[in-house]
């Protein structure tokens, strides 16, 4: 990190050295857009204004015990909602179906692909936030406090709010269930 | 909202397709750009006019084949900047005229073959230290970086150059340019410039402390060097020591016993006598001098023993009180004195050896202890050439007030810059045209010269119908035209536009100017 903190000052005062920092994560934030826009030229589009705006703001960036690429991730989030909302999408969350298995299986119940159809019911049920935070947490396996930096939330709030999506997913499931 | 299920996966090999980092710049390019106009007109005109305001500014970057360079303008104008000639010997540390100093190694110049120059090397060498001495350096102030130009606000900036162009640097053994720096703060970047790309090249940030001044950096330097030959005279020391106890190992010629002369058979303490413990069978034989006495030789002594002292042996006799001493000398048998030579060829062979590699590590050292100190002595002439200036109270005065002594690392000769890359001011804007008294006149580009603040701006022609600037300032805008008329404005004391347009009113140098001196005091640089 302390390599990193170095190459952003760098950056900061000659552009042309964030080559190695975009370089470094091309090819994790474009995949983050793909996933979501599904095409390539957007996700190209939308990945050259993600580090055109990082460029911009690196002077702000502030080093917060998270690596870089959390902050790159807020950046991509926030262009991705702006996208959508631009081009009046419907917010589309594509999921690995052998992730969503897995999460269907730690939640309880007995026909696991009743379940797994459930699970797809109920989490199309969540907010855009909600969503999101079972993708980053649960998909994307990152830490409640990289979270809390993408959503610009503390730490302790991200728990909470983990805590309550699962809570109210399991209760959709139940409802679903008549349980 | 909705889930779907994914299908379609996209390769590393794909993704890396779209890997375009120069559309990231010129991107962030278009953003900065866009967004500083926003900043600077929000409020003050409507959001048309601000939109296309910033994308006039932004898409009509100045175009390569319009510009003339500096240096082109300035042989255009017959203005021949001078350059200090220096010549610089190993090992010493040199002042220019304007402050600033040179660090020269041992092996700091090497020719083209990289073997090591000995003696002097001539060397040229400019330095630049004001918006006026930048234009007249005819070196191109601009520096593109992610596809924006911006211009060098410098903190001080130099040329060197070896007169002989067969002469090189040696990359293992840099010089330190130490410039005399007229501008504090610790914003400045250290760039080189490169020839061939026709851009400065980033070389690291400048640490320069933001307490530091040129005291204080002489005071560092001397106490660097003053360390150095402390470390250096303890280095030639035990080197020394060294050599002189390996000197009294070194193996003496064997000599065959003469049977004539009084011999005696002593063993040899070889930690006291090195340059004897190789041989075997060692007899002395009493050398003739004023206290022998021949019948001392029927005399059975209780113990005798050997010394060294002068150079000499020193034999000595034992027997209860009584105490003989005479000086002998080691000589061997006839029988035994074939082998003993060849020790003794082996031993002097293996000892003329070592004391070459001991006498060659001394003599480095030396020249590494000589070098420090006479480093530390010509840094402590010029501090106490200096010593008046900081006379009063311990603090700097005068011209040295504001004097930072910044360092280059120069592994190659050209030309090195101390700066902080600005964006042309925004504060006011206006279509600009440049006339004389009676006629128009067309002019390829324009410095703008910020006085109060030291920096410096090229303005090209494509800016002209956008030129910023900051009123606020002391302002004077320099030119040359395509005949070689210099040309200049300074009175920004109130430029109000109706329309937005305005035309400077240029006062034509006189031509005789042409020195830069004459130039400066002209301008009051």
């Amino acid at each position: 990190m302390e390599e990193e903190n170095e190459l952003i000052a760098i950056a900061v005062d000659d552009p042309r050295q964030f080559e190695i920092l975009y370089s470094r994560y091309f090819l994790q934030i474009f995949k983050y857009i793909f996933n979501r826009v599904r095409q390539e030229h957007d996700a190209a589009a939308l990945t050259s204004d993600v580090f055109a705006k990082a460029l911009c703001s690196l002077n702000k960036y502030q080093f917060r015990q998270v690596p870089f690429v959390s902050w790159l991730y807020g950046i991509a989030r926030n262009e991705l909602l702006q996208h959508f909302r631009k081009n009046k999408k419907e917010v589309l969350v594509f999921l690995e179906e052998e992730q969503l298995r897995n999460f269907s299986e730690e939640l309880e119940g007995d026909n696991k692909e009743v379940l797994f159809e459930q699970m797809k019911t109920a989490l199309e049920q969540l907010s855009v936030e909600e969503i999101e935070l079972v993708e980053m947490k649960f998909f994307q396996q990152q830490s409640h406090r990289e979270i809390a930096v993408l959503l610009n939330i503390s730490e302790e709030n991200t728990r909470v709010r983990t805590f309550r999506v699962i809570k109210k997913l399991k209760e959709t499931v139940n409802k679903m269930n008549g349980k | 909202m909705k889930i779907e299920n994914k299908t379609k996966k996209i390769a590393d090999n794909e993704v890396l397709k779209y890997k375009d980092f120069d559309g990231v710049l010129q991107k962030a390019a278009l953003l900065k750009a866009t967004s500083r106009m926003r900043f600077k007109w929000i409020g003050a005109l409507s959001a048309v006019l601000f939109a296309s305001t910033a994308a006039i500014l932004y898409f009509s970057a100045p175009k390569k084949m319009e510009q003339h360079t500096n240096a082109q303008l300035l042989t255009i104008a017959k203005i021949t900047p001078a350059a200090e000639q220096l010549t610089v010997a190993n090992n010493s540390v040199i002042e220019t005229a304007s402050g600033s100093l040179l660090v020269i190694d041992e092996n700091s110049f090497v020719d083209q073959n990289g073997k090591v120059i000995k003696g002097t090397v001539d060397l040229s060498f400019k330095e630049h230290h004001n918006p006026l001495d930048q234009i007249i350096s005819g070196i191109p102030m601009t520096y593109d970086s992610a596809g924006v130009q911006y211009h060098f606000e410098s903190a001080g900036m130099f040329e060197i150059n070896a007169v002989d162009q067969n002469v090189k640097i040696n990359p293992d053994a840099p010089l330190r340019v130490i410039l005399n720096s007229q501008k504090n703060g610790t914003h400045y970047n250290l760039y080189s410039y490169n020839k061939e790309k026709k851009n400065w090249d980033f070389i690291s940030k400048d640490n320069t402390p933001a307490d530091h001044n040129r005291k204080k950096a002489l005071k560092n330097l001397h106490d660097e060097f003053a360390a150095k030959t402390t470390s250096a005279q303890t280095e030639c020391s035990a080197a020394q020591s060294f050599k002189t106890r390996i000197e009294c190992t070194k193996p003496i010629v064997p000599k065959e016993e003469d049977q004539n002369k009084f011999r005696v058979s002593i063993d040899v303490d070889a930690t006291e006598i090195p340059e004897l413990a190789s041989f075997q069978n060692l007899k002395f034989e009493v050398l003739p001098s004023t206290n022998f006495d021949a019948r001392k030789a029927n005399i059975i002594w209780d113990y005798a023993t050997v010394k060294k002292e002068k150079e000499k042996y020193i034999l000595s006799f034992f027997k209860g009180a009584t105490h003989y001493e005479v000086e002998g000398f080691p000589v061997y048998s006839e029988k035994n004195y074939s082998a003993e030579k060849r020790k003794f060829d082996f031993g002097i062979s293996a000892y003329n050896r070592r004391m070459d590699s001991i006498t060659k590590a001394l003599t480095e050292k030396t020249i590494v202890l000589e070098a420090a100190k006479k480093k530390t002595e010509e840094i402590i002439a010029i501090q106490v050439k200096e010593k008046p200036l900081y006379a009063i109270d311990e603090k700097i005065v005068g011209e040295a007030e504001h004097n930072v002594l910044r360092a280059f690392s120069v592994s190659k000769f050209g030309t090195y810059n101390c700066d902080c890359p600005q964006l042309l001011p925004t504060e006011q804007i206006v279509k600009a045209c440049f006339k004389t008294k009676e006629n128009n006149i067309t002019l390829n580009q324009v410095y703008l010269v910020e006085r109060n603040q030291k920096k410096m701006f090229t303005i090209y022609n494509s800016y002209f119908k956008n030129f910023p600037f900051n009123p606020k300032n002391s302002n004077l805008i320099i030119s040359v035209d395509s005949i070689g008329q210099v040309y200049y404005f300074d009175n920004f004391s109130n430029i109000k536009t109706a329309d937005n347009e305005y035309a400077f009113k240029m006062t034509p140098v006189n031509n005789g100017l042409r020195t830069v001196a004459e130039i400066k005091k002209y301008f009051n640089f």
